[in-house]
This record gives structure tokens, sequence and C-alpha cells, in this order.
């Protein structure tokens, strides 16, 4: 897989070795790391003969991180894909906080009293941070999640202090490129009170096999509220491997908007713990997926206390070939009654080549709670299409409409602005992208 | 788009057979509406008054076995449904249906720009307006998901409305009555009367004389079993009422299980 043909043995199982922060690791890093690397090489690799996690996702038994190219240990300028990416759509996004990394560690911006660099934070901040890193997702949690703490050098650490009304969105662009692997890690830390919006990009270019391995760790505290936006646009090439682990205390609000517009396969864990009585989490999610690709998502509501509310919806449409898997759980722990949670997953099929296994599931040790799921996966429908056309809408504009109007609900919970506008236009050229290749004129077929 | 010239434009259906998924529906249908004239198409459930206004428009369930379907002189038959559009024709649906995450007004704006009738957004926006006020529709109805979640009644006001917006020549409206209030139809058929004014022609398919009684038809036909069994004028609608359908059809000579099976189809 790698381009330079140099492999990375720092990422071989058996021989993993820590990586340092730019400016060396702050004690209680350094002893996470070995823990995490520990974990790295003793815990099985995940397998899709022996985990339910895995079953769908075969590609997991043989992918080798050490078959990626040794990440460059210097600091470089910012590559033009990065570059490209900070120009494109969202610069029109009045951000109080821009920053870039790559495989090499930070690229540039951050530093800014919400905003700083993991390396930065990390070591200036070390109070606050010793109790959050490794914590909301601990280094043995899953594999790759060990993988990411032995060997994150960028990311930021985001934080917005008691009561502060945060103005405007801190902005995060993880990239890797060049055959590579990178691990970017971020740290949040909303407080009591207060509010902000955090938009995470995971990029890279088309035509090179890359290793995306992103690890974000939320914690919002009492009456705290994060409006935290996801878009991966990657190449066609590029395996993501990537957690969000989010963990809300009482009252606290938590909004999540994503949207998963590109890579070659993936896994990707959505996890949210209701740690406190009254907590709200609301997560939107969309998925367009065409020629071979595989987007494996599973999510998790963990009501652990009771009263709170989660929602989550995840609309995936897919072409060619391309196949989605999800898995959902709603957790209720025993005691957490009045719970009310909802996930639900909605799967519309291109071709009939395509593919989309839903499994939501609920697990439920309370008595008095409010639990429901759904699922569905249809084709464009036959009598929304004659509609359309009996207007003057040709077909194909008229399967684009019906697909765009598939997506509404969840572009309309991207924060208004900029952020919507540009997942309407991922939207809309995905789906662009897929009319070349025959994916919308598919023969008729019924919801 | 050939250019209709007015009063000459004729939907003329000759001798149509048609079938879904291989039973045949229509039975050799004969009927001409020429342009500027209003005509009601009445009949028993099951008599195919739906499927012919589907054949028309172009459904692809509804294949036409054989017969012809011409519009301003020209055959309709191998058309899209978007060209049939585009040439002037209109189907009110007897459902219709609902899109969800489309806007009343996207879709308006996407039937507009199909036609090649792209208007400046300010004019779009006015045109759109007005016709919503005058279906009596309250104007959110514009940001709401197209017939999404929307009463029947408000479904087929919105039909009116779009039909009102795009401006067809020739208009076909199945049932449009049924399933409204007095005032709704009233509405309704206000509407249809102001379009007929400006020289639309008009098939009204009904099973009631209700709508009748505020547009007055130029010509009425009956179906029954697939296919046209009498013709009139307006008096027709008035014999329908005192005597049902039953003489016309032993004169046509349907038999009651013929009409039966027709209605189980």
């Amino acid at each position: 897989m790698s381009e330079l043909g140099i492999s990375a043995p720092t990422l071989a199982r058996d021989r993993v070795s820590v990586a340092q922060l730019p400016g060396g690791d702050p004690a209680f890093v350094a002893s996470l790391r070995q823990a995490a690397a520990a974990a790295y090489r003793e815990e099985p690799w995940p397998s899709s003969t022996r985990d339910e996690d895995w079953r769908r996702t075969p590609q997991v038994d043989k992918l080798d991180p050490a078959t990626y190219s040794e990440p460059a240990t210097s600091a470089r300028e910012t590559p033009e894909y990065l570059s490209e990416v900070v120009r494109g759509p969202l610069a029109e996004l009045d951000a109080g906080a821009i920053l870039v990394d790559d495989q090499t560690g930070n690229l540039e911006g951050g530093d800014t009293p919400v905003a700083r660099t993991l390396a930065v934070g990390l070591s200036q901040d070390a109070e606050t941070w010793r109790g959050l890193l490794g914590t909301v997702a601990t280094p043995g949690l899953r594999t790759f999640v060990a993988l990411n703490t032995a060997r994150f050098t960028g990311g930021a650490c985001v934080r917005a202090r008691r009561g502060e009304q945060v103005p405007a969105p801190v902005r995060l662009v993880h990239g890797v490129d060049q055959g590579s692997a990178a691990f970017p890690r971020t740290v949040v830390l909303v407080e009591e009170g207060a509010s902000l919006t955090l938009v995470e990009e995971w990029v890279s270019p088309d035509g090179e096999a890359d290793l995306l391995v992103p690890v974000v760790e939320v914690v919002v505290e009492r009456g705290a509220h994060l409006t935290h936006v996801i878009y991966q646009r990657c190449g066609d090439q590029t395996v993501v491997q990537s957690t969000v682990r989010v963990r809300l205390a009482q009252d606290a609000r938590y909004d999540l908007s994503w949207a998963l517009l590109g890579g070659a396969w993936q896994k990707t864990y959505f996890d949210v713990d209701m740690l406190g009585y009254g907590s709200e989490s609301k997560a939107k999610g969309l998925c367009i997926g065409g020629h071979q690709q595989h987007y494996d998502v599973q999510t998790l509501q963990d009501h652990i206390a009771g009263g709170a509310v989660s929602d989550l919806l995840y609309r995936v449409a897919v072409a060619d070939r391309a196949r989605s898997i999800f898995a959902g759980l709603i957790r209720v722990e025993e005691g957490a009654q009045k719970t009310n949670a909802y996930v639900q997953n909605r799967n519309l099929l291109l071709s009939p080549t395509a593919k989309a296994d839903s499994n939501p599931t609920l697990e439920i040790l309370a008595n008095d709670v409010r639990c429901t799921h759904g699922t569905t996966a249809g084709r464009v429908d036959d009598d929304q299409l004659f509609y359309c056309q009996s207007r003057g809408i040709s077909e194909q504009a008229a399967r684009r409409l019906v697909v765009e109007g598939f997506f509404a609900d969840v572009i309309d919970f991207f924060p208004e602005g900029p952020l919507r506008e540009d997942a309407r236009q991922g939207v809309l050229e995905s789906l662009e992208e897929m009319v070349p290749s025959g994916s919308l004129t598919v023969g008729p077929g019924s919801g | 788009m050939p250019e209709a010239v007015a009063g000459t434009s004729t939907l003329e259906i000759r001798d149509l057979k048609v079938s879904v998924e291989g039973k045949e529906i229509l039975r050799g249908v004969d009927l001409t509406v020429p342009k500027g004239e209003v005509h009601a198409l009445m009949g028993p459930n099951g008599a195919g008054k739906t499927s012919l206004g589907y054949a028309v428009m172009g459904h692809p369930k509804y294949q036409v076995v054989s017969g012809d379907i011409r519009w301003a002189g020209e055959s309709l038959l191998g058309k899209l449904p978007e060209d049939r559009s585009r040439m002037g024709l209109f189907l009110s649906l007897q459902y219709p249906t609902a899109i969800p995450g489309v806007t009343t007004v996207n879709f308006l704006r996407a039937a507009l720009k199909g036609q090649g009738k792209e208007l400046k957004a300010r004019d779009f926006l006015r045109l759109v307006k007005e016709q919503v006020d005058a279906l009596k529709m309250d104007q959110s109805f514009m940001s709401r998901y197209i017939n999404d979640n929307f009463s029947g009644g408000e479904k087929k006001r919105m039909e009116i409305v779009q039909m009102a917006v795009l401006q067809p020549e020739m208009a076909i409206l199945d049932e449009t009555d049924s399933g409204l209030d007095v005032d709704a139809l009233r509405t309704v058929a206000e509407g249809v009367n102001r379009v007929r004014q400006d020289g639309m022609g008009v098939l009204i398919i009904t099973h009631y004389q209700r709508i009748l009684d505020y547009i007055t038809p130029d010509r009425v036909h009956v179906m029954a079993a697939g296919r046209i069994i009498a013709s009139g004028g307006a008096e027709l609608v008035a014999e329908i009422e005192k005597t049902g359908y039953d003489p016309m059809l032993q004169a046509a000579g349907i038999a009651a299980e013929e009409l039966a099976a027709a209605a189980s189809r």
C-alpha cells in the first residue's frame, strides 16, 4: 500500500512504538501512551469472524497499519490539498480559530484561548486535560483508539470556559496524504453553562492509499451546549477508522450533524454517554456512497442517568456496488428511568447492486422508559417520479429532487449558514458524481 | 414545444385500449375534448376513468395496446410524461403524491424550470403567492414539503394551485372534488372557472354531480367497463342524478357481472 515502499514498523502490532508530541510529552501523556501501546500489542486484532462489531466489514482482517509509510517526523508546509480545503466553501464560515493538522502533526493555526494545538494545550493546560484525555475514550476501548493514543501528534485541545458563550465556531481540519497514516486527537471541554460550535473535517486526496484514525473525546458539563459538525471528504482509497465519544453531564446539550462523503472503506463509532439527568443529545447524519465504497457506522446512546433524551437519525444513499452497514444501540442502564431515546436509519438504494444493512437494537434495564427504533431501505418511489414528471420535471431531475428531499431533514439540522450550505452542496455534488456512472438511471423499483 | 393556436388544440382519444400488468382496463375509448371546452367524465367505480387520465399523461404502468391519443394533432404515444406536460397537458391526481423533503415552492420552481418557463425569483414568488391566496390556502404551505401531511382537501387545492401556476392548455382533473367540503369545493370550482376563461380545456372526472353545480360542462360522457357508453350535453348530469347509470348500462348491453368484474380490478 505504501507509495514509497517504506513500511512503518512503528505501527506493527508486535513492535509498536509510542510517538511524542512536538516538544515532548507531559508525564501523564507518556504514561497513557505506554498503556495504549500495551493494549494495542496485547488485544487481538479485530476479526470479521469473531467480533460482532466487524462481522460485515471483513476488510479489517487484511488491514495492516504497518504497510502505510512512515510519517515524516519533521514539520512541513501545508500541502496543497489541505490548503484547498481550508480555502474551500467553509472559508466563509467566520471561524474564531482554524487549526490544520496532518500526519506530521500540527501545521498551522491554533493557540487562541479556545483552541490550541494538541502539543501546546496538553503541556500548558495539563491540569485540565489530564482528567479528560484517555478517560472518555480509554486506550483499551478499541484497537484503533489504542493505536491513536500511542501515536497521536496532531490535533487540538478545545475549551469553552465556565459560562462562556463562544461566538465564533472553531474549525479543525485533519488530513492525511502520501500513503501514510495519521492519528489526530481532539479533546473538547465545554464547561458549565458554556456554549460552543466545533467543526471538524476529515480529509485526504484521491488516488493514494492513506489511513486516517481520528479520535475525538468530548465532555459537555452541566447546562453547557456543544454543536458539533463533522464532514468527511476523504479520497477514494483512504481507509478511515474513527471514534467520537461524548460524555454529557446534567442538563447538557449536544447537537451533532455529520456528513460522510468519500473514502474507500471505514468504520466509524459515535458514542454518547448520557451521564447526567436531563441531558439531551440530538444527532443527524448522512452518507452517500458510490462505486465500491463501504461505510460501516456504529452508534451508541448509553443512558446511564435517567430523564435524558437522545435522538439519532442516519440517512444513507448508496449507488453502484456501495454498501452501508449501520448498527445503532440504545442502552438504558438500570435505574435510568424516564429515558426517552430514539434511533432510526433510513436507506435509499440507488442501484440494484447497492446494499444497506441496518441493525438498530435496544437494551433496556429500566422499566419506565420510552425507546423506539426504526429502519427502512427502499428505492426511489415510482409514484414520486411520475408525479414530478407529470409536472414537467425530467426523470433525472426528478430523481435528484427526490433524493435531495430524502436528505432534507438532516441537511436542515446543520447550523444555518455556510455549514448547512456546504452540506447541501456536498450532497448535490456527490449525487452529480453518480450520474455518469448511471447509478441514478436504474430501472423501476418500488419503495 | 409546438405552439398551439387557441381553439384548434384538441385532445383526441381514438379506440384506445390500455392494459395494466396484462389486464385490459380500457377497451376502446373514443373521446374528443377541444381546448376551451369543459367536459365531464362520469361513471361507476372501476369504469376506467382514472386509468384514462394516467394513460393520457403517460404513466409507465399503463400500457397502450392499441388506438391513439393525440394532442394538437400529434400522437402522444411513446412520449414521456414530462414531454406531455411540456406540450401543455396537466393531470390533477386523485391521490396526489407526497415528496418528503421537497418544499412546495422548490417543487413548483423545478416544474416551471422543467417546462422552460423560468421566471425571475420575485415574479415566481408573486405568482405562487397569488395562486395560494386564490385557493384560500395559508402561505405556510409554500415552505411545507409538498403534499406531506396535507389533508385530502389541502392536496386537492394544491393540485389546482399547481395547475394555475403551470398554466396548461388541457387539464384532466381526477376526482378533484372528492373529499372537499362545500366551501373548498366552491373555491376549487372557482379556480377551474378562472382558467376556463383563459381558454383552457378541462376534463373533469367525477363520481358526483356536486362539482357540476359550480362548473357547467359543455359535454358529459359516461364511462363503464372500459369504454364510453353515452355522451350528451349538461342535461345528462340531471338524468344520471335521477335514474342512475342502470338505463345507460342496459342500453350499452353491459351486464351486471361485467361491471362487477371491472369494479373488482
